[in-house]
């Protein structure tokens, strides 16, 4: 079997699991206690008009039918009209989306780009002091509060030395096409916008990378470490590959699987969870957005924020399954024999 | 004789362990000489393999500690200069390991690993960039001279299809051909001087017996040194010239290939070969007892406390020297002294020596070892002796 249907076959596997994702989510909206219509039309409203607002949002139908509404909706880009901001869900999307797709998508490149390197330096230095600073590293990353960490940052980068801004996204956007600041000033052609985007990217990025950077080095060093162990290794070097080859080409491609099963589970993880990073660096994204919707009730909001995060999953295990794939052999022929 | 290829002079290797200090290798002392195969013969345990990963510097430091010896290769000491130890291993040195499963990266292609071995093959260090461009698979100008010399030792040992199997990955081998790929990798850079620890072991043993005659083959083809570690005295008997005897870390006897076999003179050697079942004699029953503890080895000889020829007071007292009754055939035990010769210490051995369930008198009962008949009845049998290869193809 080759990579090709492998692929195929893991793309294709993630079809029913959004279908089941979005029922289940759907479903839970429903049951959630308060009714969204009085919610939204304040106490002071009259029955008939919670009444009308309940007919104009179809809450009055049967379950399933809502769903089925729902998904047809779905697939022409209509994703109910959200209480709050009173416009589409699927256009608040379209407009908070990006911006929480390119903190966390930078975020995890700069994770993933310190985090390997310190895995491995730990993994070679096992027990000495390289790996004792990494593992004091690792384990202020995963304790220490994002937020607070991301105070310390705003007071010494934006206050104290002035070198980044302290909060938003960009100082003068460039026109919108992706909403991904840093493509849309490069297809403009406009540096001064991509500067501008990319420092006030790297103190929220930075925060968010510290986390899952802790996640990542300590993963790879430990697998890192499991796998300098084989027989394979010995025999490599003994028929006389350099040692820093063997480490970085045939040991750190066995032994990233587990570090990109992490990288997964905190990339998914991240797209919900970046509230707190958001708030405090008044990043206009989708988990802030998410999180007003919860508090207000806000079915289609609520159903659109869970629906987008529960896909960025899917898809990020998918690449990462089909990752596995490209990395280790065995998986792509079923298993060892 | 001219100088050894290489040599190891009084080595001792401890490893600390929670019980205490082990003193595993207890003054070693090993020559191969240039165009020779030497086999290591002893027990599991008995320190054969760590003084393999001495050799080739691999042993675990801690809980390893070499804590006194020489070893030279081509009078060049390496204990005491690891960058000198490695350029050696890297440029001369090629070892073939036991376990053909787990002893080729999964990830990569063999002809991939074979690529890397014979591009980097004698170096020490690589650049980044090189490392990087390595990474992406990217090929050199030599890749196809590099492709046909793979496909040609691959052929050499008989591999089907070697063209294929460059392209395949080792979880698409059987063990048989793994093994295969894995002399290959060991013979690609060329070394003169190669480690063999228990290459055979994991396999059965219609294949254990190609793969024992390729090595031959390819082992005079080239001209090379050889040391053989194995517990397996038919296989030594077929693949070294000289066999070195190792009980609990020393050396007991030293001596070609028919003097050990079939004139051992020390008592381990005698029990050894006597506890080969054979179908032309009788149930022998081997030694009693088990290796000593390393912690707290016995004084004095080591082998004594399962000796049937102990001296009390004697044995137990001082490490025995190696005596030497024939040239080059020497012997660590107190049975024998330096002005006998060989035929004084052979009718030594022969009256003195007995095992429980009867001597070894018969010298060419234990020479009977090469012989078909015998041989085919050990298969099943920890110190067993490979059939002669009939059946072609086992394990493809």
């Amino acid at each position: 079997m080759g990579f090709k249907s492998y692929v195929l076959r893991r793309i294709l596997s993630g079809i029913p699991v959004f279908i089941g994702l979005s029922m289940l989510i759907f479903f839970l909206a429903r049951v959630l206690p308060g009714d969204p219509a009085r919610l939204a039309l304040g106490p002071r409203a009259s029955d008939e008009a919670v009444q009308s607002l309940r007919d104009q949002m179809g809450l009055n139908d049967p379950v399933v039918v809502q769903y089925l509404n729902y998904m047809a909706g779905l697939f022409q880009g209509d994703m109910g009209i959200s209480l709050t901001t009173n416009r589409n869900v699927a256009a608040d999307l379209v407009y908070f989306f990006p911006a929480t797709f390119e903190l966390i998508t930078v975020g995890m490149t700069i994770a993933v780009l310190f985090g390997v390197p310190l895995g491995i330096i730990a993994g070679q230095n096992k027990d000495r002091f390289e790996d004792n600073a990494g593992r004091l590293f690792a384990f202020f990353g995963v304790s220490m509060p994002a937020f607070w960490v991301a105070i310390l940052l705003q007071l010494l980068f934006a206050f104290y030395m002035g070198w980044l801004p302290a909060t938003g996204r960009i100082a003068t956007a460039p026109p919108r096409i992706t909403g991904l600041m840093l493509v849309d000033s490069l297809i403009a052609t406009d540096f001064a916008a991509f500067r501008s985007a990319l420092a006030h990217l790297v103190l929220p990025a930075f925060t968010l990378a510290l986390a899952p950077m802790a996640d990542i080095a300590r993963m790879t060093r430990s697998s890192f470490i499991e796998e300098f162990n084989k027989d394979y290794v010995h025999a490599l070097e003994t028929s006389g590959i350099p040692a820093k080859l063997i480490a970085y080409k045939y040991v750190l491609k066995s032994s990233f699987a587990a570090t990109l099963t992490i990288i997964a589970l905190d990339y998914g993880f991240l797209i919900g969870s970046a509230f707190l990073i958001e708030i405090v660096f008044a990043w206009p994204g989708m988990a802030r957005y998410g999180v007003t919707a919860i508090l207000e009730n806000d079915i289609n909001a609520i159903v659109g924020v869970t629906l987008v995060v529960g896909l960025v999953y899917i898809i990020a295990n998918m690449v990462v399954d089909i990752m596995y794939g490209y990395f280790d052999p065995r998986v792509r022929y079923g298993g060892d024999e | 004789m001219s100088d050894p290829l290489l040599e190891i002079s009084d080595l001792h290797v401890d490893f600390n362990t929670y019980d205490g200090r082990s003193k595993v290798i207890n003054g070693v002392d090993l020559h191969v000489d240039e165009g020779e195969t030497v086999a290591i013969v002893g027990e599991s345990g008995c320190g054969k393999s760590v003084t393999a990963e001495t050799i080739m510097s691999m042993l675990p430091q801690p809980p390893g500690e070499i804590t006194g010896g020489e070893l030279r290769y081509r009078g060049e000491e390496l204990l005491g200069d690891p960058p000198a130890h490695k350029r050696v291993k890297a440029e001369s040195m090629g070892m073939i390991f036991q376990d053909p499963m787990t002893s080729l990266s999964p990830v990569f292609t063999v002809g991939e690993m074979m690529r890397d071995v014979l591009t980097y093959n004698g170096k020490t260090e690589v650049g980044w960039l090189e490392l990087g461009k390595s990474v992406l698979g990217r090929r050199g100008a030599d890749e196809k001279a590099m492709r046909e010399r793979s496909i040609e030792l691959l052929d050499r040992l008989q591999i089907p299809d070697p063209e294929g199997v460059l392209d395949r990955y080792p979880v698409e081998l059987s063990g048989g051909m793994r093994q295969r790929v894995l002399i290959a990798m060991a013979l690609l850079g060329e070394p003169e001087f190669l480690i063999a620890d228990e290459p055979t072991t994991a396999l059965d043993v219609t294949v254990q017996d190609q793969l024992i005659e390729l090595l031959r083959e390819q082992i005079d083809r080239e001209g090379l040194s050889m040391l053989y570690i194995t517990h397996n005295l038919g296989v030594a008997r077929r693949i070294a010239d000289r066999i070195y005897v190792m009980y609990a870390g020393e050396i007991a006897e030293v001596g070609t290939r028919d003097e050990i076999l079939d004139e051992p003179l020390h008592p381990y050697s005698r029990g050894l070969i006597d506890s080969i079942p054979k179908l032309t004699a009788f149930q022998r029953e081997g030694i009693d007892g088990l290796l000593p503890d390393y912690t707290e080895p016995p004084q004095g000889c080591r082998f004594h406390p399962r000796c049937p020829a102990a001296m009390d007071g004697v044995c137990d007292g001082e490490k025995p020297p190696l005596y030497e009754p024939a040239d080059g055939h020497q012997v660590a035990c107190y049975l024998y002294d330096d002005q006998m010769n060989a035929q004084d210490a052979l009718e030594v051995a022969q009256t003195e020596i007995e095992f429980e369930g009867g001597s070894l008198d018969h010298p060419e009962v234990s020479s009977s070892l090469g012989d078909e008949t015998a041989a085919e009845s050990a298969d099943r049998t920890e110190m067993n002796e490979p059939t002669s290869g009939q059946t072609d193809g086992g394990n493809r």
